[in-house]
């Protein structure tokens, strides 16, 4: 590691994560993404170039991967990557394994499980607990666009697969935990979704771990929904402070699929999701409510692009964010109604709350291509309502309680539309964790 | 091309190899070839008998700008502009080569001036028939300088400010915008050939509306026009740019820069209605209108406002701009921009607040139609001092047909928490039910899509001087021609 | 003006005009479709200068559709059938030229037109109509001064000229402004769509009395509407009554009370027999 550290002084990020990459390439499991595909992902990565400072990563602190130790995953570095590439003759050692997994989850101390729902557990992108599902190399791999391009990363390293092939009903929760074994390295966590016609799907995401130095998780996430699925899809970013979380996904819905995502970022040094949602069936629809808090030196980045390709497809997006003390917190809704999607309607509401020297940025982007549609979208940043204020205030409140109080309204724009209960009182309260005037005043629930 | 400063014998030949290449069909010694280089830089210069500080900033300039690249982040779409052949220094032109009588002026060019109503003598001196020819505006334009000198502004071509006002010149030129600034402003920074320079002294309110229209010498100034309106404490003075009928112009490329300075408690309003050749039916032709504006309100409550109404160009890549440096200065952007058949128009504004207590409000009506593709891009920007800072957007789409597009690209950037940023967009179209109640009143199709959409941009015109309204309320009509079937 | 008077209709004199000129609007067996079903099932209809009928029947009967194709709303088939103003084929005409010819659509949902404002709507659609009938075009000053006395008339504020049309506006103040519009343009025949519907009494006797004040013998008013409370006031020499697209029964305005006492059940029933 001393070796690879001396290396970083010299080059820069993306010749490093190709080095890194040719390094580790032969051990890398052929059974989550090809070999060819793994080459493909690098080769696109080095073509398209590390971003720079331009419109598409103005808001996110990339500099902080120059500080990264390796890109090569924690997994790969130990040799213990998953079933598929452990040998199956050492029956001893996967034993040993599995002792050894028990006790990381117990150290681990997780939230406990949602009722009625099935729990796995990935530790450093790898599987720990529930059962594996066969994974059958897949034709086509996501092609990310340029503002994604951190998911090619995914796709070079990735040493294990989350797949959920479904068909009917599911409430499924997948728990990543980035460990201290990981620490100083990174994880890939990988997800696939497959939602067979008229499936319903509840899909909890979360991502936790308190690494001691300082690691970058790099998730990705492929969704495709077949005529009618219904996808409610949580995603809960609760790292620690050591941790860089770079998110990418990609999701596609046919016909009258139904995608709904609540996101909930408030942990990690620096967070990017760059997500992108096609509308590709008639009346498909996509509802995205993200919520970000930020405090201290946090940069929290979401861009979400939203194809609307099909007619009648609906989008509705909702940004909720506050960034305190010297945090960076912003939103990039990108609208996309094609020619092909009369009757499209697409709603954004995005709003930032600043606190100290905090900074919001929003870029709230319609790009309508057709005359048969409706589309609308309201910004705002600014501070509290001074009127909402007053109006609790000449109810006798004290100044500090009615502030946490319309902070948390503010945030119950997103909160609320958590349907689970335990789920729920889980994200207000790492949220208000972030907002400290809020935990004191005990304006939660 | 020689970079040696061109010594006479230079001139001739070039002059003489332009002619060769049947550039300008009348011999002009004022003329020069096609290309950029040093020597043409100093030969305008020279020209223009200019001191030597606006020369040096020229050659900085374009020592720049062969670093720069052109930049191709609007969504914009247009073959490769060559910049070596332009021809970069043609004195004001006599109209020589132009039509000697309306009689032969291209009828349809005349119909539009019909259906605007712009007065006969009128339409040949737009037209581009021989000046000298049509009217005498020399005493309109002698009554009008009398009236200035006695408040004391003043108002006269930039070469002449160059000459007679150096000093301004020299202590604002590029104070806003400077000679690195962006590609075209690099480019204009080095090649400008005229303009209007505008001063109004302190305490003094601009007795009339100034415009280019009454400066009749410098009706053709070129496409590298650079502009620089400055006003005093306590000052007020509105500007309004533009022409009062569809100009056919054979430019192909136009880079013009605007600076306006208002120091403490100054109001500058700046009026423009663009309405270049916008291109054919096909989309062939047209301006290529790249522009860069930029109000600097550096006193304390000063403010400028920018409205402009866009109908014309193939292209249009323009950001009137405000930097609110001053406590307490308001700046304003009122747009309406239409594109049909082919045009495309990436415009919008920048709002980059850096004083206290400063505002902004921000109204853009976009309209689409045929294949035209409009886009708003629009910055605002909160530093972290600016305590109490205000900016209201409202952005508004209007889309007439199944293959236009219409294009938001706003930001917001908040760095006080203090400070406040709304922003609204909408995108709508012309409805079958409000068509049809109009037609129902008896109103035709024509009358009823020119009603509906002086209606989405009447925010916009009741900031415009009464006249330029109506004005621009007619050009909008003209340039939505055809647009619903 | 509260108490407005209910008006008897003169039938014997329009019936001497009739013998000389076409009706006013003559609708034969019209079969009409939206959206591929058949709406209209063979709708017949003579209305004569100075006339007042009235089209009542549920919802769903076509009511609506009638007034709709009559003034050349898109989306309308016509299957078969004519219908015929003033002698002139209704349906070579353009919407446009058929508002000009003098028929005027009170429309039961006026749409909002943000930014124009109701004066110059108002102004454009009264000045097309005297070009077509060759007449001068009023400037503003004596477009004012009609409009205004119009205005008073319903009951409407000054303000109202400068505000864009139907914008903000509540469902009664849609209404009057239907009728101040019909008021201004003088049509020969005024379809009037459900212009009773959400209207409070007081507003519903405001909009009577200006419907009566147009009846004269060279005008024609065609009322379509779900109950029967406006014909209280503004009494019509015929009313017919619709049900799945056919007139089921005409009669003078005792039907419309039959109408009322014995509800919508009573003709659907026999439309079903007939």
């Amino acid at each position: 590691m001393a070796v690879r550290a001396q290396r970083r002084a010299q080059t820069g990020p993306l010749e490093r994560i190709l080095a890194d990459f040719e390094t580790v390439a032969a051990h890398l499991p052929e059974s989550i993404v090809a070999r060819a595909a793994r080459r493909r992902a690098a080769e696109q990565l080095r073509q398209l170039g590390w971003p720079s400072h331009d419109e598409q990563w103005r808001y996110f602190s990339l500099r902080a991967l120059d500080r990264l130790g390796t890109f090569i995953p924690a997994g790969a570095v130990t040799g213990s990557a998953s079933a598929a590439v452990a040998p199956v003759a050492s029956q001893e050692l996967a034993q040993q394994e599995r002792a050894q997994q028990e006790l990381v989850l117990q150290e681990l101390a997780l939230p406990p499980s949602l009722p009625g729902f099935e729990r796995r557990v990935y530790v450093d992108g790898m599987q720990f607990s529930g059962d594996a599902m066969p994974i059958q190399p897949r034709a086509l791999e996501p092609s990310w666009l340029p503002e994604q391009r951190l998911g090619f990363l995914g796709d070079m390293f990735a040493v294990d697969a989350a797949v959920l092939r479904v068909s009917g009903a599911a409430a499924i929760e997948l728990v990543f935990v980035t460990s201290a074994r990981a620490s100083g390295t990174a994880v890939y966590p990988r997800l696939r979704l497959e939602l067979a016609a008229d499936s319903r799907v509840t899909l909890v995401e979360r991502h936790l771990g308190e690494p001691p130095a300082l690691t970058l998780v790099c998730a990705t996430v492929t969704a495709e929904l077949a005529r009618g699925a219904q996808l409610t899809h949580y995603r809960l970013q609760q790292c620690g402070r050591t941790t860089l979380f770079c998110d990418t996904l990609t999701a596609r819905l046919h016909d009258e699929a139904h995608y709904r995502v609540r996101q909930v970022a408030v942990g990690a040094s620096a967070g990017r999701t760059s997500a992108r949602v096609r509308l590709a069936g008639a009346a498909a629809v996509a509802s995205w409510h993200a919520l970000a808090v930020g405090r201290a030196e946090q940069v929290h980045d979401c861009m979400l692009k939203v194809e609307l390709a099909a007619p009648r497809s609906r989008s509705d997006e909702v940004f909720r964010g506050i960034a305190d003390e010297r945090a960076r917190v912003a939103f990039s809704g990108h609208i996309h109604v094609e020619p092909s999607a009369p009757g499209a309607e697409a709603r954004q509401s995005l709003r930032g709350l600043i606190e100290g020297e905090g900074e919001v940025d929003l870029r709230p982007r319609l790009e309508i291509n057709t005359d048969d549609v409706s589309a609308q979208h309201g910004a705002t940043t600014g501070r509290l309502d001074d009127a909402l204020l007053f109006y609790l205030l000449s109810r006798g409140i004290d100044p500090p309680t009615a502030r946490a109080l319309l902070k948390w309204a503010f945030l119950s724009d997103v909160l609320r539309h958590i349907e689970i209960a335990q789920l729920r009182t889980e994200a207000e309260r790492s949220a208000a964790g972030q907002l400290q005037d809020v935990l004191a005043v005990g304006a939660v629930g | 091309m020689s970079k040696n400063p061109a010594s006479v014998n230079d001139l001739n030949s070039l002059v003489g190899r332009a002619y060769r290449h049947g550039f300008v069909t009348d011999i002009d010694a004022d003329t020069v070839p096609p290309g950029l280089d040093e020597s043409v830089i100093r030969l305008i210069s020279r020209k223009k008998s200019e001191p030597q500080f606006l020369l040096d900033w020229r050659l900085r300039a374009l020592a720049h700008w062969r670093e720069m690249r052109e930049p191709h982040w609007a969504q914009l779409h247009y073959p490769p502009i060559d910049y070596q052949a332009i021809s970069y220094y043609s004195a004001p032109k006599q109209r020589t080569d132009g039509p000697k009588s309306l009689a032969e002026v291209d009828p349809k060019l005349l119909a539009t001036y019909d259906k605007l109503g712009v007065p006969l003598h009128e339409r040949a001196r737009l037209a581009g028939v021989a000046v000298d020819a049509v009217f005498d505006s020399v005493s309109v334009a002698t009554t009008f300088k009398e009236r200035l000198a006695a408040a004391g502004v003043i108002f006269c071509p930039f070469s002449e400010a160059v000459q007679q006002h150096p000093q301004l010149v020299e202590r604002y030129l590029g104070s806003v915008v400077p000679y690195s600034d962006n590609f075209y402003a690099t480019l204009n920074s080095a090649v400008f050939t005229d303009g209007s320079f505008v001063y109004v002294p302190p305490g003094v309110r601009c007795p009339m509306e100034l415009s280019t229209y009454f400066r009749i010498n410098a009706i053709k100034t070129g496409q590298f026009e650079r502009t620089l309106i400055i006003a005093d404490e306590g000052s007020y003075v509105s500007y309004l740019e533009g022409c009062s009928a569809p100009q056919r112009d054979e430019n192909q490329l136009h880079a013009a820069v605007v600076e306006l300075v208002a120091l403490d408690d100054a109001q500058i309003k700046y009026s423009t209605v663009q309405n270049w050749y916008p291109g054919d039916e096909q989309g062939r032709g047209g301006i290529y209108n790249f522009v860069t504006k930029r109000g600097d309100c550096r006193g304390r409550n000063s403010r400028i406002s920018w409205t402009q109404v866009e109908t014309g160009s193939a292209i249009t890549w323009k950001y009137p701009s405000c930097l609110l440096r001053g406590d307490g200065a308001i700046g304003e952007f009122y747009s309406v921009a239409t594109t049909n058949n082919y045009q495309q128009a990436d415009t919008g504004t920048k709002m980059i607040h850096i004083g206290t207590n400063t505002r902004s409000t921000i109204i853009s009506k976009g309209i689409s139609a045929g294949h035209g593709q409009n886009a708003y891009r629009g910055l605002v920007k909160i530093m972290p001092n600016a305590v109490g800072a205000r900016n209201f957007t409202q952005c508004d789409s209007l889309l007439i047909g199944k293959h236009c597009g219409a294009h938001t690209f706003p930001y917001i950037e908040t760095r006080n928490p203090t400070a406040t940023v709304e922003h609204e967009a909408s995108t709508s179209r012309i409805s079958e039910e409000q068509l049809f109640y109009c037609l129902q009143r008896g109103v035709s199709t024509e009358d009823a899509v020119n009603m509906i959409v002086s209606g989405f941009c009447r925010p916009v015109f009741k900031e415009l001087p009464m006249e330029f309204a109506v004005e621009a309320q007619k050009l909008l009509a003209v340039s939505l021609e055809g647009a619903v079937a | 003006m509260s108490d407005a008077r209910p008006v008897t209709a003169p039938i014997e004199r329009n019936a001497a005009l009739a013998a000389d000129a076409p009706p006013v609007l003559e609708v034969r067996d019209l079969h009409v479709k939206v959206g591929g079903q058949l709406v209209l099932r063979g709708i017949s209809l003579v209305v004569q200068a100075g006339e007042v009928h009235a089209i009542m029947g549920p919802n769903g009967s076509g009511k609506s559709t009638l007034a709709h194709v009559l003034t050349g709303r898109p989306g309308y088939e016509i299957v078969s059938g004519s219908a015929l103003f003033e002698g002139q084929d209704l349906f070579a005409l353009a919407p446009e030229q058929r508002a000009r010819a003098g028929l005027f659509l009170g429309f039961q949902y006026p749409v909002e037109i943000p930014g124009v404002n109701n004066a110059y709507l108002l102004k454009a659609a009264l000045n097309a109509a005297r070009r077509e009938r060759g007449l001068t075009e009023l400037d503003a000053f004596e477009f004012l001064a009609l409009v205004r006395a119009k205005m008073q008339l319903m009951r409407i504020d000054e303000s109202f000229l400068g505000r864009g049309v139907n914008e903000g506006f509540s469902g009664g103040e849609r209404k009057r402004n239907e009728i101040l519009q019909m008021l201004v343009l003088e049509p020969k025949l005024a379809l009037l769509d459900e212009t009773d519907s959400g209207l409070d009494i007081d507003a519903l006797k405001l909009v009577a009395s200006g419907v009566n004040s147009l009846r004269a013998p060279s005008r024609s008013i065609v009322l379509v509407t779900h109950y029967q409370r406006l014909l209280d006031y503004v009494v019509p020499d015929h009313v017919h009554v619709l049900a799945h697209g056919r007139i089921v029964r005409s009669g003078d305005r005792t039907l419309a009370l039959e109408l009322e006492r014995r509800g919508y059940d009573w003709v659907g029933g026999e439309a079903v027999v007939a």
